[in-house]
């Protein structure tokens, strides 16, 4: 059977053992942690989309992720809409938040690009942290109504699991299809070369701010997911920390594939939970690996595993003045 | 072959053994902060909580098990509070939770808690995870309410009608200060102008500046202890020398050591002082957890967290004695009619039903470094 | 008016700090175009530095001082050799360099914690913690002297870097990397002395502030991040314009707390720095100050 029948083949048990997963592990812990890693992969697969495919840095997942939880959770208990369609709202909030914020930040790269995110998520937590009543201020959200379809009710993490393992599916295949079409190769040109791009007639500003804007309705998805999982969100959870957590998990996993945040979420969630007794050395470890993994293994676990795969003769190390150079001033 | 299945056999036994075991034991669980920069008090609680099993154990365990302790870090975070609530319940099975002293997170984990009929006694002081119907929850303290009433009322007492308010932006400020105004209005006092500022944060130029332009007679401060500090500080480096009064944070070693000689004119609010000595202490239950406390960790605990964490076991104890049985809802049902328990705190009396099991509260002063109690 | 000026006055205090942190970033990028996340963590060290010399050692303070200021130039060059120049040497371009040095400031955070607690620390001041009032400003002396020692410390670099032949070839090395090693010069040695006196002028801020602030384990990570925006606002890569930012950023947060809003205090410099990236990227000082 050749390549892609293996593939798929591969993609269906997969996807059956999934389905199975929560019939097998009743244990309400581990779905829960489960389910989380399937948020996960959503909320880091917009982020691979920005970062992976067209090669911005973005430090601001947070932002949207609260966007979309903040709204999701808001309209679910204030108006009478179905929640599955506040969490609709809250994704394409976020996105169009993204959209806003990435028109003027576009032309800007690297740690400019960098700041402006972190400032961005950084005002988003604190516009919840000082809301007042409407946010929750401080005291947060809680009591946020579980999503019910059909007359159905998720209120157990096993039944939830099978709704983010459905959303995971979807926005999956949507990935990969945007990524395989025309603006996908444009994505991926921009991040190449940007320069060369537009001299090809490409509309490099444009493209960016669409992948923002894309990527903003994954995090908001995930962050609404997020709040009617756990059934109470605070400004707390949406730290630059979170989004360094975010983008590490992309960067181990590998960035620029369908497999790498998918790879790093689950990685980076075991990790901790295996950490957790060693208390306080949990978070020094932890920015330990990011280190190491910038040091040794850059494009991430399936980049190594690619190269591996398919090894094209290295090019001779450089002394660090070339390095600073060719790389330094941009 | 047959010796593989024997091997596999008995491991499959022996990994089944400490489940097995488990069962067995009375556990109880723990979520606080462990780590982070409540580490030190959260430390405290979950030692203060040690004492109390070893003393039942030694003189018998629960129900003629022995109690058994799982501990998990909540660091601070609302949402690792609700994960390490799960883990307690679902995974672990205890029988009973201390914790959190973050009432942020108590809040956070309450539907779990409730979900799972595990009864809970919290650290946190402020009132609200109290408010919310939540029948599995208790408090083996005085909540914030009555710290807040009394310092309103020593307020009005002392002729100080003109108050500033100054208070963290987080659950613990917002709750405190709110508290305070409403107690205000009760006494006749006046708020001058009410500020907040981020927890952690470290100038208050901007706030304190208003409050001294707005000529109080007094501050009301509510912040965490790690906050005190430098705020007390910068209010008598920019020029308000007046008196302070506030939150039991200032019982933190930190706080009166970055606070120095400003701390002088503070009066604060709080169910109990961490003695020089064991020997010091006027209590006898308060004197003989030190001794143990001293002898088990070799020093004196860093936050009366440790007396919380100590008074929680006892309740949680009780109550399954009463019931007979580690049953969630008869537990829950034991402690509510708990009315005469003897704990570090004071008397516990839960007959009131709404899980808070103390009434009264004590006011100090600080003068040149030391405490002493105001009557 | 005395509003104003006791606000003046804290704001410029609080901005003589991030300047200090934001000068070390526009050194780092001036002496090779990198971004590095950790100065908020090396700030920290610096307050856990003079903890550990003053108090817990007792060494007379200028000793302790010194101490600190070695050590910080120390961790500098060794976070330049053992994690910068590695990652440069693999190619690794600048958002490798910016993950790992996030990485890196969680570690340090982290490890600090694990070291001497996650508590607290009084360090006492050397001029005393009472303020002297001058004509109904209350003024406290170590905040007067953190100003100062700033300006002074902002001579001392450029005098440095412009009249001294070892900071002319610190500027040499990171201007021309190849005609730099092609005239002899350590290109490395260079980069590593110009990372350390980066850390060194965060560590010099935390040591100046550990009496006003206390010492804590999560003192750096809002500095750090407001010391960044004082560097871009002012004008990334200028010395003069991380000064300019961080007083701007000082005065910006402490008068915005003072007559509009505490709560708003962060939000508002955040947007400010917001809108200095998008219409003047450079920052607010012109071009031509680059290359000063």
């Amino acid at each position: 059977m050749d390549t892609k029948n293996r593939t798929r083949l591969f993609m269906v048990a997969l996807i059956a053992a999934l389905c199975a997963f929560p019939m097998v592990v009743t244990n309400s812990y581990i779905l829960l942690i489960a389910t989380l890693i399937g948020i996960y992969i959503i909320v880091n697969s917009g982020l691979d989309i920005v970062y992976g495919y067209s090669g911005q840095i973005t430090l601001g997942q947070a932002g949207f992720y609260a966007i979309g939880a903040y709204t999701s959770a808001l309209l679910s208990m204030h108006t009478g809409l179905p929640v599955i369609l506040c969490m609709i709202c809250g994704g394409l909030l976020a996105s169009f938040l993204g959209m806003l914020i990435a028109i003027p930040s576009v032309k800007l790269v690297h740690h400019f690009l960098a700041m402006v995110t972190i400032g961005f998520g950084e005002i988003v937590r604190l516009l919840a942290l000082n809301g007042g009543e409407l946010t929750g201020a401080a005291d947060g959200i809680p009591f946020i109504p579980k999503l019910s379809l059909f007359g159905f009710t998720f209120d157990t993490t096993g039944r939830y699991f099978y709704v983010v393992l459905g959303a995971v599916i979807i926005m999956l295949i949507l990935k990969q299809n945007l990524v395989r079409s025309r603006i996908g190769r444009a994505f991926r040109s921009v991040r190449d070369n940007a320069d060369a791009a537009a001299a090809f007639g490409l509309n490099v500003r444009r493209l960016k701010v669409t992948a923002f804007t894309v990527e903003g309705f994954y995090g908001g998805l995930g962050g609404a997911l997020y709040a009617h999982l756990v059934g109470f969100i605070s400004p707390e959870t949406f730290t630059l920390q979170q989004s360094v957590l975010f983008l590490t998990m992309v960067l181990l996993g590998g960035s620029g594939n369908l497999w790498g945040p998918i790879i790093g979420s689950v990685l980076i969630s075991i990790m901790f939970e295996v950490l957790q007794p060693l208390g306080q050395a949990q978070m020094a470890i932890y920015g330990a690996i990011i280190m190491g993994v910038m040091l040794f293994m850059p494009h991430g676990i399936w980049g190594a595993v690619s190269t591996q795969a398919a090894r094209v003769g290295r090019r001779a190390p450089m002394t660090e003045a070339e390095a600073l150079d060719t790389k330094g001033r941009s | 072959m047959k010796r593989h299945l024997t091997l596999i056999a008995a491991a499959a036994m022996t990994l089944a053994q400490p489940a097995l075991a488990q069962d067995k034991d009375v556990t109880f669980g723990f979520f606080g902060p462990l780590t982070g920069p409540s580490a030190q008090a959260g430390q405290s609680l979950r030692n203060g909580a040690l004492i109390a099993i070893d003393q039942i154990n030694a003189e018998g365990g629960l129900l003629g098990d022995t109690v058994e302790l799982i501990e998990y870090d909540d660091r601070s975070s609302p949402e690792q509070a609700v994960r390490s609530a799960t883990k307690l319940i679902q995974v672990d099975d205890v029988d009973a939770i201390v914790g959190s002293l973050h009432s942020g997170n108590i809040l956070a984990a309450g539907p779990e808690i409730e979900r799972g009929e595990v009864p809970l006694v919290g650290a946190g002081t402020s009132p609200t995870w109290l408010q919310q119907g939540y029948t599995y929850l208790f408090r083996a303290l005085g909540n914030s309410e009555l710290s807040v009433r009394q310092l309103a009322a020593y307020a009005k007492q002392s002729d100080l009608n003109n108050v500033a308010i100054l208070h963290s932006n987080d659950e613990y400020g917002n709750s405190g200060a709110s508290l305070f105004e409403n107690f205000a209005k009760e006494n006749e006092l006046t708020i001058t102008t009410k500020e907040s500022f981020t927890h952690g944060d470290r100038d208050f130029t901007g706030q304190i500046s208003i409050i001294a332009r707005s000529a109080p007679d007094v501050v009301f401060v509510w912040a965490l202890g790690d906050d005190l500090g430098p705020v007390t500080k910068q209010f008598r480096q920019l020029g308000y020398f007046g008196p302070i009064v506030g939150p039991e944070g200032y019982t933190l070693p930190e706080a009166l050591e970055i606070a120095g000689p400003t701390a002088d004119g503070v009066v604060f609010a709080a169910q109990y002082l961490i003695p020089e000595t064991p020997e010091a202490a006027g209590d006898p239950m308060m004197a003989n957890f030190l001794s143990a406390y001293n002898e088990k960790y070799g020093e004196m605990p860093a936050s009366d967290n440790a007396f919380r964490g100590y008074d929680a076991v006892q309740v949680l104890a009780e109550g399954i004695r009463r019931a007979g049985t580690t049953d969630g809802a008869a537990v829950r049902d034991a402690i509510n009619s708990i009315n005469d328990l003897q704990g570090i705190a004071g008397t516990f009396d839960y007959s009131a039903g709404t899980g808070e099991g103390i009434s009264t509260m004590r006011i100090y002063a600080i003068k040149d470094g030391a405490y002493s109690e105001l009557k | 008016m005395q509003f104003f000026i006791q606000l003046a006055a804290g704001g410029l205090m609080v901005g003589a700090i991030y300047a200090l942190v934001g000068m070390g970033y526009s050194l780092i990028y001036r002496a090779s175009g990198l971004l590095t996340f950790a100065q908020g963590e090396y700030f920290m060290l610096g307050a856990f530095g003079i903890y550990t010399f003053f108090v817990l050692f007792d060494l007379p303070y200028p000793i302790a001082v010194i101490a600190v200021l070695l050590t910080m130039v120390g961790v500098g060059f060794a976070s330049e050799k053992l994690l910068i120049g590695p990652l440069l040497r693999r190619g690794a371009g600048p958002i490798h360099i910016v993950i790992a040095t996030i990485g890196l400031s969680i570690f340090l955070l982290n490890t600090a914690m694990m070291i001497w607690g996650s508590q607290g620390f009084h360090v006492p001041s050397t001029l005393g913690d009472m303020p002297v009032r001058i004509a109904d400003v209350y003024l406290v002396p170590q905040n007067m002297a953190i100003v100062v020692i700033m300006f002074a410390l902002m001579i001392a670099l450029h005098i440095f870097m412009n009249k001294s032949r070892l900071g002319t070839t610190l500027r040499a090395a990171a201007q021309d990397k190849m005609a730099a090693a092609a005239l002899g010069i350590n290109v490395s040695l260079a980069v590593g002395l110009t990372w350390g006196i980066a850390v060194g002028l965060a560590g010099a801020a935390g040591l100046l502030i550990a009496p006003i602030y206390g010492v804590s384990a999560h003192m750096g990570l809002l500095v750090g991040l407001k010391g960044f925006a004082a560097a871009v606002i002012g004008g990334y890569g200028s010395i003069y314009g991380a000064v300019v930012g961080g007083l701007l950023v000082g005065l910006v947060e402490t008068f915005t707390s003072g007559y509009i809003d505490s709560t708003m205090k962060d939000v508002i410099v955040f947007a400010f720095l917001l809108a200095v990236l998008f219409f003047k990227p450079t920052g607010l000082l012109a071009n031509d100050m680059l290359e000063d």
